[in-house]
């Protein structure tokens, strides 16, 4: 039995494709929808709550166990509309009561404003995307959040001196990042309160040789492991304890069920592809024949 | 939203498409997107938003350009004072009409304001006299003065009992009893004005401000005697004269700076106390017949056929409508920090740092915020309320822009060519605009030496120094520094550039000269930092900084082995500080006013909501003024509502 599993229904992982990113970076290759628009996005939220519901019946044998709010900068949609979200799944699917949700995030969105609603939404875990924490790299990897706020949203809203919920991202491999500046970053990040962590190679023009990325790599997991760090699946890495449950369920090939743009279901032997045209997706997230993009049964 | 299925599931397609059964052109069939053969048009598209038209600058560079005839500049002083003397105006050309329409650069009603919605019929409606909106400082002590003035109140907060959250720990309060009994001279709370109104550059209320240097000592006394229970203050309540600073001087660069900040944390574990403390309010409320209504967000605001604002709506955490009927409506909802598009058009000064980084203008995360979502200002403005005038605070102080540094000129601050760059002193009261000027990377450093801990004792009580709030935190920093390592890695000290729970990097070496490694100064930088310690040092020994001016009290020599340094960078993101202090405009009882300045009635504004207050920057002649601030104007506008009841 799966961690999380109560054993009468089958157990699947969740994932929302929530894929917002005020702007693409020159490392990540991520298809994301660009720019800030409230309305936009607002209107991507309500969409993506048709569609959850509309399965809703489809998969009542089934029991989530982890559910991953990510494909993007997940916080960018607001507090509100992401408890609306989680309240509608509770409302309507079985999710396992200690499923771990995780989610994608900025440190720019968290605010008094959104904060009290990821918590009403039940977030577990939380993924910055800071990619460094090292003042000199700093703003060549993130130009997004002030670094200036980092602490005060570990101590302020996270709690993190008493909560399990901080995790980052961090980059490797990005042209003009010293050897020391990325060690020092995952120092920085060993030394705080953060339980878990995300090493995300940069990709694109901008790359250094995979063995300075490897003598990085090796770096990093020196200072990880001299502070209890384990890596429990490629490039992450958590104490003990702290493995993000979706990630270990995907790893070991568990059925997922995927809503929003681009999603991917993987299912019954099957992988359902949802559109990634915005446009189709905004005016017909109700109606599965529209938006599926292909349907194919897993490779064997 | 409806449940109801198009034609065939998911679920069908997935079991028929593994079993071999379903293909992907029945999709097709069936008006889907799939096509046949696998490809889609491209990934998510974004939704072009046109802008203007109006190209400010080709028409710019071609107006007013020896344009005019017969107008001839004079060459002696007599043919100038003859021109200038001769009655006639003189007038620039320029002045072509620039042709630009409103939709170019304005908005009257600008996006983000938006309409009040209509809601329809509430669920169900009920009667109070007072009705306060947010529980944060603000609201707690509006509700609660007014309910203890015979008021019937009721306090309604977005968040519920179980989630509530409050973020504030620091909190200053001027001439409390708290303090004079524990032996802080007493202060003259005409001084404590003046400088909070010189902060604003005169671009406040001045009797809102008056308020807060008479009244804050009084509030802190009153929750404190009657509210909150004694042992939370005996064992929460650090009092200690912030940050040990014995030998302060009371002034420093011409700048007065108070005692009288109070840190709610408990010492064993150093978590901030106050979210918990401040719940003793809301049981005095109900104590005293007021009710608090948990998961209340007041969505707008009730108005009669006179404009007098007479309730409000709320959504409750099941999503029905409740309306709330009042004689009066205190709105406490905090600032905007934390709604995006209001902070792009509101936060002027913050978004033209970011600008003028080239950052992306469009972009509202590039100026973060950490406060409410502007609820409670935009609900006053559709009710007739207006906006305090820009610039506009947001909570940024000292050397913000550079990460990892301390708040302000704790230590000696050397710049990218090695050499220092300001009177440091002085840069806790600002200087994110001058560290802007930088290309961005430029390398910052703050440096010390073994004699960290006396020189600490020169500085203020604002957020100008290292946080080491109370005694206990002086221990920790104590023995953090005394564990020091030197080498590449650095070694983790709570609170030397950061706050509360959190530790930051510390460089350590037995000479200069590896320090200046350490932080990354190489050939020619090098050698100028090592020519700028011995510099400063010349200065101290003289005890005048002939360079930049910084408060002879803050002299000190880097000495003594080991030293220490920590660093950060210019450009990036800047700090914009943890909440916007702007709001709307009140006259001087809380009461909001319209643009023409007369009174919406019933209607007032306390906390964040409430403008007027800092003017143009945030400024801590006091660390922990903010959340002080927005207790105080909750604390008299619940006593200026409850007096207009009566
Ligand atoms: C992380 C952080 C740390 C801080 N630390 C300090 C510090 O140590 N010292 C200091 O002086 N200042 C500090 N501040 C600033 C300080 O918290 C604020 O200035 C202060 O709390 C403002 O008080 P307020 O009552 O105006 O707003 P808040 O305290 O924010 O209260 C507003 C309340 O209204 C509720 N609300 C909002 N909208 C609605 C609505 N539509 N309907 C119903 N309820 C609503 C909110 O949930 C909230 O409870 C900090 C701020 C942050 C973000």
């Amino acid at each position: 039995m799966i961690d999380g599993n109560s054993g009468a229904k089958r157990p699947i992982l969740m994932k929302l494709a929530i894929p917002f990113c005020v702007k693409k970076c020159d490392f990540c290759t991520r298809d994301a929808i660009e720019g800030w628009d409230t309305k936009r996005m607002h209107a991507y939220m309500e969409a993506l709550q048709k569609e959850i519901l509309v399965n809703a019946e489809q998969f009542s044998d089934c029991e989530v166990t982890a559910i991953h709010l990510g494909g993007g900068i997940a916080s960018n949609a607001t507090g509100q509309d992401v408890s609306d979200t989680m309240r509608l799944i509770r409302q309507h699917y079985t999710v396992a009561e200690d499923a771990p949700i995780t989610m994608r995030a900025a440190i720019c969105n968290i605010s008094g404003a959104s904060m009290p609603f990821f918590k009403r939404a039940g977030v577990t875990r939380y993924d910055f995307e800071m990619m460094s924490l090292d003042p000199v790299s700093y703003f060549k990897l993130n130009k997004r959040d002030s670094l200036g706020d980092f602490p005060v949203i570990c101590d302020h809203f996270l709690h993190s001196y008493t909560n399990d919920t901080l995790g980052l991202v961090l980059a490797v491999g990005y042209e003009g990042v010293r050897d020391i500046d990325f060690r020092r970053s995952v120092n920085d990040a060993a030394r705080g309160r953060m339980s878990h962590l995300i090493v995300q190679r940069c990709e694109g023009d901008s790359v250094v040789s995979e063995t300075e990325i490897d003598t990085q790599l090796a770096s990093a997991r020196e200072v990880l492991t001299s502070y209890g760090f384990a890596e429990y699946a490629p490039l992450r890495f958590a104490k003990p304890g702290y493995e993000d449950r979706y990630t270990l369920g995907r790893a070991s090939g568990m059925e997922t069920l995927a809503f929003g743009l681009g999603a991917k279901t993987r299912m019954d032997g099957a992988i359902s592809t949802n559109t990634s045209d915005l446009a189709t997706y905004l005016a017909a997230s109700d109606d599965f024949s529209q938006i599926t993009f292909s349907v194919e049964p897993v490779a064997v | 939203m409806s449940k109801e299925t198009k034609g065939l599931s998911r679920r069908d397609f997935l079991k028929g498409a593994a079993a071999g059964s379903m293909s992907v052109a029945a999709l097709g069939a069936l008006g889907g997107c799939a096509s046949s053969n696998g490809t889609e048009s491209s990934a998510a598209e974004t939704t072009v938003v046109a802008g203007g038209t109006y190209d400010v600058m080709s028409q710019f560079a071609t107006t007013g350009r020896n344009q005019t005839e017969g107008v001839v500049a004079p060459t002696t002083p007599e043919e100038f004072i003859t021109m200038k003397g001769d009655g006639k105006l003189q007038f620039a050309p320029g002045g072509a009409p620039l042709g630009i329409t409103p939709a170019d650069f304005m908005l009257n009603v600008p996006a983000w304001l938006g309409t009040a919605p209509d809601l329809g019929e509430p669920a169900g409606t009920e009667e109070c006299d007072i009705l306060v909106i947010g529980a944060g400082n603000a609201g707690s002590t509006a509700a609660l003065r007014a309910q203890e003035m015979g008021k019937t109140v009721f306090l309604a907060e977005s968040q519920t009992y179980d989630e509530y959250d409050e973020y504030a720990c620091d909190m200053a309060c001027y001439n409390s009893k708290l303090f004079l009994d524990k032996g802080t001279p007493e202060i003259d709370p005409l001084d404590i004005m003046n400088e909070y109104v010189r902060k604003a550059l005169g671009h406040c209320n001045w009797k809102i401000v008056r308020d807060y240097a008479f009244r804050s000592g009084e509030m802190l006394d009153w929750m404190v005697e009657k509210y909150i229970p004694a042992d939370y203050t005996v064992n929460y309540a650090k009092t200690s004269n912030y940050k040990g600073n014995d030998n302060f001087s009371g002034e420093c660069a011409g700048q007065k700076s108070f005692r009288g900040m109070t840190q709610w944390r408990d010492a064993d574990t150093n978590i901030n106390m106050w979210p918990f403390v401040i719940r003793s309010l809301h049981s005095a409320i109900e104590e005293l017949g007021g009710q608090m209504k948990w998961g209340y967000q007041a969505v707008k605001l009730v108005q009669d056929a006179d404009g007098a604002v007479t309730g409000a709506i709320f959504k409750d955490i099941d999503g029905a409508y409740q309306q709330i009927n009042a004689k009066a409506v205190i709105v406490a909802a905090g600032g905007y920090g934390g709604n995006a598009d209001m902070r792009l058009d509101l936060s002027d000064s913050m978004r033209s740092l970011t600008w003028a980084y080239g950052n992306d203008r469009t972009d509202p995360t590039t100026l973060g915020g950490m406060g409410r979502d502007g609820s409670g200002i935009r609900m006053i403005m559709w009710t007739g309320g207006t906006m305090e005038g820009g610039p506009r605070a947001g909570m940024s102080i000292g050397i913000n822009g550079a990460p990892g540094f301390a708040f302000g000129g704790a230590w000696p601050c050397f710049g990218p060519q090695g050499k220092r760059i300001m009177n440091e002193s002085m840069c806790k009261f600002g200087s994110n605009g001058y560290l802007d000027t930088f290309p961005a990377g430029q390398l910052l450093v703050n440096v010390t030496d073994a004699n960290w801990e006396s020189y600490l004792s020169y500085q203020g009580y604002g957020h100008e120094t290292m946080d080491r709030s109370a005694d206990y935190m002086v221990e920790v920093v104590r023995a953090n520094m005394a564990a020091y390592k030197t080498g590449a890695d650095g070694f983790p000290v709570r609170s030397f550039a950061r706050f509360g729970n959190e530790s930051s990097t510390v460089y350590a070496a037995e000479t200069l000269d590896e320090l200046a490694d350490l932080v990354g100064y190489t050939g020619e930088t090098k050698t100028n930092f090592l020519a700028e310690v011995a510099r400063y040092n010349e200065l101290c020994a003289a005890g005048r900084d002939e360079d930049w001016g910084c408060d002879p009290q803050n002299l000190f020599p880097i000495t003594t082995a080991p030293f220490f340094a920590n660093f950060g960078t210019t450009g990036g993101i800047p700090f914009n500080g943890l909440v916007m202090l702007s709001g709307v405009n009140t006259d001087d009882y809380y009461r909001c006013t319209k643009g023409d300045k007369s009174v919406i009635p019933g209607l007032y504004a306390a906390g964040n909501t409430c403008g007027n207050r800092y003017g143009i920057q945030y400024a801590t002649p006091t660390a922990g003024n903010s959340c002080a601030y927005a207790l105080t104007t909750g604390y008299v506008a619940g006593e200026c509502a409850a007096n207009d009841l009566m």
